[in-house]
């Protein structure tokens, strides 16, 4: 079965690239001035004290089996306690990855939305003037950032004209209590359609502003790919069968285009992610982003690592998705996986 | 119609055609690389022609809108926009510079022992680099600098650290097909050894993508920099870096909001201009190749 | 330049009160706009191929052949046409794109140069064997239906079974006919087959050009096989139509032709193929190379290459002239009668 080995090649490979990147984190969190048993045992803490807390953490050991440890300790989910909160690191990105998932998807839904038709208007129309402004401002919105575009746009459309909410997630008057961690989905379980309507509009603002650059690359991707697949052979052949405009498009064009859409979109979720960090602080958005701010702000390394293995495992599960996609796509990517391994 | 020409000779008046549109084209990029070679000069002797102090803070002067004295306004502390602007020029652009030479240096060097290490050198190498690219530069810069201490070098320090996987990877594929070409092969049969062909060949072979990938590079990276300084991790206040600029005016959008839109457009102009001299560079030198790599780089 | 009225001198040429030509093209050109400038690919083409008539179209590559047949289907996007082109009677370059996608398929359809890269690869046989029906609204299972049929004809055996594979699934020789049922399942009266064997070895090859052979018999189907293979041209060619850079420089039956060719090019050409092995992509009856479509040569554009050249050939573009064995040529040599040696 291609599922099979396909999904068991990715996870061994996703596995291994994620114990490479515990090791890189494991080395910069040695690298941070101060004693991490200090920390640990308090700030009152006692000399003894300390010592047992560095006996604890294995901080006597040799830096390998110190390192094993720490993988051990990964390995139950304990990426250790977060000193600015005082709760686990775990808990508080757990509780903070639905938002920024929510802010993500959304800005992909709107990205898509507006870059599948573009590039494909632009690229059947290449050359037009159509196409040359939908390319020029494409350049133009692939060199905004992203936090300043962000604090423009909150200021003049949330701001001035006071079109849409400002900051946050949701209104205040709507008591949401935590469901599934989704607000648009708690929002209507709470309050109802109008709750979850307004937690939608508090969402606009930031997925577009996260979507302009994304999205901007996407349609050049795209439009390319287009342009590429029209050039194919089987698009000549399948209009020379008579197949009209628009189904050609449907059926034989865009079907071929949307694989490189795909990995790129994969590639793209965890630049995403990223650059969420900077929308969700400006915005006042309680995701990762929002919790990676404040572990800088109050120099807390563990919420900080544990923030970078975390995303680091979101974007390997990303590939894994994409990847999975693609065999569903693709007969011939299901059939490679079938004759065993490259 | 066609003149009469010899018979060897093709025509050359079809020909001058194509010249000239081919000059015309020059043009364009040319103008894009003109103002490239400025925004470095600027960076380069900005703070040295500012027309007011960058860091004389004036609060009678404060929060102003720009005027013939102020051409973007003053800040919240009365500091002149466009001063400001002129000199922070230099931690942008030159930082950027300076982050994209460290990232590729080590790309280059991973990439190259990668390709001459043997299979098992060459899956460690790659494994690490997916670990790499696994996590979005944005983050593991924000917390490695903020695990070394907030600064401008910190955050240089990280992005570095953080930025070689995507060079590293890219010129392993090219490094790759260039050691399958005829003229390395052929070199390899004759006794000439993989580390004197990597030095003499394989790498020079590769510059055409890395210098296409520079230009794309630096406009990410100033970016993902100005983002670093804006979130608290790069360059400090008071300093004129352009992202820390838009961070200290954040709060006093309301009234000043020139003072956080100016360094944001210059992040702009900069970011564009570099990413319009790589794809024309792209374009000239390599248009084979699919540019994924220059396009989905990381961006903040 | 101005196009010729008809073609003189043709082959019996077949009463147009009888039933229309399966293809009639007059005067012919084509261009495109390149960075470089604009570029005739096609110059004052005129041809006409009679319903169920198999002719082949030689010539190098860049001569224009493959350009004719894509705009004959109107395929070329970028092409600028000027001339009339007529597909069993109707006047393709006035028609709406609407009604040209209707008129493809149906009336005249194409068989391309490589069979993987004809097929979509996320398709299976069956859908796209059968999409041509399907687009003109029959039901799905009726045009399944129809596939299998077509397919099974065409020697694709177990059809109805494989029609779930996709096209990676498939030999090269299998997805060729493939292509060719595509082609033929909306039953077109003319078939433009553009280097079909090129891309297949050389016992595959003679199998798909004797099931042209065959489908062209048995359906009255007109086909225009384009080919820079005169080996390939011998056994199935009714007429022979020579291309060179962009112009059609001569037209005759396809036995005459080989036996005494009129055109100093097609001469090379026939004196080329038993010594490399049937392709004339180098020629070595010829010296020099064919000119690129955006610097050829004033005049006769073969007139760099021609051991037989005159003064006037540099300058003036020869018309085509009607040869006493009946077919049309395009050379001064022949501007005199008799002159030929």
């Amino acid at each position: 079965m291609w599922i099979v080995r396909l999904v068991s090649r990715r996870v061994a490979l996703g596995v291994i690239t994620l114990i490479a990147l515990a090791a890189a984190v494991f080395f910069i969190s040695t690298l941070v001035p101060g004693d991490p048993a200090r920390v640990a045992a308090g700030e009152n803490a006692t000399a003894d004290q300390i010592a047992a807390a560095r006996e604890n953490l294995g901080l006597d050991k040799p830096v390998i089996i110190q390192f094993f440890l720490y993988l051990g300790r990964l390995l139950h989910g304990d990426l250790g306690m977060s000193i600015s909160t005082h709760s686990p690191v775990t808990e508080g990105l757990f509780d903070a990855l639905p938002t920024t998932f929510e802010l993500v998807l959304m800005s992909i839904i709107l990205m898509l939305v507006v870059a599948l038709p573009a590039a494909t208007i632009a690229a059947l129309r290449r050359g037009g003037a159509g196409d040359q402004a939908l390319r020029t401002s494409a350049v133009f919105t692939a060199g905004i950032p992203t936090f300043w575009l962000a604090l423009l746009v909150q200021f003049f459309i949330g701001g001035k004209l006071q079109i849409l909410p400002l900051s946050g997630a949701v209104s205040r008057q709507y008591s949401v209590d935590r469901v599934t961690g989704f607000m648009l989905i708690d929002a209507t379980i709470s309050g109802g359609a109008e709750a979850g309507w307004d937690a939608f509009l508090h969402l606009l603002m930031p997925s577009a502003v996260l979507a302009v650059l994304f999205g901007a690359q996407l349609f050049r991707a795209l439009r390319t790919e287009i342009i590429r697949v029209l050039a194919r052979e089987h698009i000549a052949v399948a209009r020379s069968k008579g197949v009209p405009p628009l189904t050609l498009v449907m059926h034989h064009v865009l079907p071929n285009s949307i694989g490189p859409a795909i990995t790129i979109l994969g590639v793209q979720f965890g630049m995403m992610v990223g650059s969420a960090v900077l929308v969700e602080s400006i915005f006042a958005l309680p995701g990762l982003g929002s919790y990676l701010t404040n572990a800088v702000g109050s120099a807390d390394v563990n919420a900080l690592l544990g923030a970078v293995l975390v995303t680091g495992l979101v974007v390997v599960t990303a590939s894994l998705v994409v990847d999975l996609l693609q065999a569903v796509r693709d007969p011939r990517v299901r059939a490679a996986q079938n004759g065993g391994g490259r | 119609m066609t003149q009469t020409l010899p018979t060897s000779a093709p025509t050359v008046s079809r020909w001058r055609r194509p010249l000239t549109a081919l000059a015309q084209i020059r043009g364009m990029d040319r103008v894009v690389a003109i103002v490239a070679v400025c925004l470095v000069i600027l960076a380069v002797i900005g703070p040295y022609i500012t027309p007011h102090d960058i860091l004389d803070a004036n609060i009678a002067q404060a929060s102003k809108a720009p005027d013939a004295s102020h051409w973007m306004g003053t800040d919240e502390q009365g500091r002149d926009v466009f001063s400001r602007v002129l000199a922070g020029a230099r931690y942008s652009i030159l930082g950027s510079i300076g982050v994209v030479i460290g990232f590729s240096l080590i790309g280059v060097l991973v990439a190259a022992i990668a390709t001459v290490g043997g299979p098992v050198v060459d899956e460690v190498l790659m494994r690490i680099t997916d670990a790499g690219l696994a996590v979005p530069s944005m983050v593991l810069s924000l917390a490695l600098s903020a695990a070394m201490g907030p600064s401008l070098n910190s955050a240089m320090i990280a992005m570095i650290v953080t930025g070689w996987p995507y060079t590293a990877r890219l010129l392993r594929t090219i490094m790759r097909e260039t050691m399958v070409l005829p003229f390395v092969e052929g070199a390899l049969i004759m006794g000439v050894t993989r580390r004197r062909l990597m030095i003499k060949h394989v790498i020079p072979n590769s510059l055409d993508v890395l210098i296409v990938k520079w230009a794309g590079d630096i406009g990410n990276t100033i970016l993902v920099l100005g983002a670093l300084s804006f979130l608290g991790v790069g360059a400090q206040p008071p300093s004129a870096e352009w992202g820390a600029m838009i961070a200290s005016s954040q709060a006093y959008m309301s009234t000043a909001w020139w003072a956080a839109f100016a360094p944001g457009m210059a992040i702009t102009i900069t970011a564009v201009t570099f990413g319009l001299l790589g794809e024309s560079l792209q374009v000239r030198l390599n248009p084979e190749v699919s540019g994924q790599f220059t396009r989905v780089g990381g961006k903040s | 330049m101005t196009p010729d009225p008809g073609t003189p001198g043709q082959t019996a040429p077949g009463q147009p009160a009888q039933a229309a030509p399966a293809l009639d093209v007059a005067g012919l050109c084509v261009d495109v706009d390149t960075p470089a400038g604009r570029i005739r690919l096609l110059d004052d083409v005129s041809l006409t191929v009679r319903p169920g008539e198999r002719l082949a179209v030689v010539g190098e590559s860049g001569s224009g052949k493959s350009v004719m047949a894509r705009s004959i289907l109107r395929l070329g996007d970028t092409y600028r046409t000027t001339g009339s082109i007529k597909v069993a009677g109707t006047e393709v370059t006035r028609l709406s794109e609407r009604q040209m996608s209707r008129l493809r398929g149906s009336t005249v359809a194409m068989v391309f140069q490589d069979p993987l890269g004809a097929l979509n690869p996320l398709q299976t046989i069956g859908e796209q064997v059968a999409e041509p029906l399907r687009v003109r609204g029959t039901g799905r299972q009726e045009a399944e239906r129809a596939a299998a049929a077509i397919l099974e004809e065409l020697g694709v055996a177990r059809a109805a079974e494989r029609m779930k594979a996709y096209p990676h699934e498939f030999s090269g020789g299998m997805r060729q006919r493939v292509v060719l049922a595509m082609a033929l399942i909306a039953e077109p009266q003319l078939l433009i087959a553009d280097e079909p064997t090129t891309a297949l070895d050389v016992r595959v090859q003679e199998q798909v050009i004797d099931l042209l052979h065959e489908v062209s018999t048995e359906r009255n189907l007109a086909v225009i096989l384009i080919t820079h293979d005169l080996g390939i041209v011998a056994g199935f060619a009714d007429r022979v139509a020579v291309m060179y850079a962009g112009r059609k420089i001569q037209d005759d039956d396809a036995g005459r032709l080989f036996r005494e060719p009129a055109h100093p090019y097609a001469r090379g050409l026939i004196e080329a193929v038993p010594r490399i092995d049937h392709r004339i992509e180098h020629l070595v009856g010829i010296p020099g190379v064919p000119p690129h479509p955006g610097a050829r040569p004033s005049g006769c554009a073969y007139h760099p290459r021609c051991p037989f050249r005159m003064d006037i050939c540099e300058v003036e573009v020869p018309a085509e002239r009607p040869l006493p064995s009946g077919g049309t040529v395009a050379c001064h040599l022949f501007a005199l009668e008799g002159n030929a040696s």
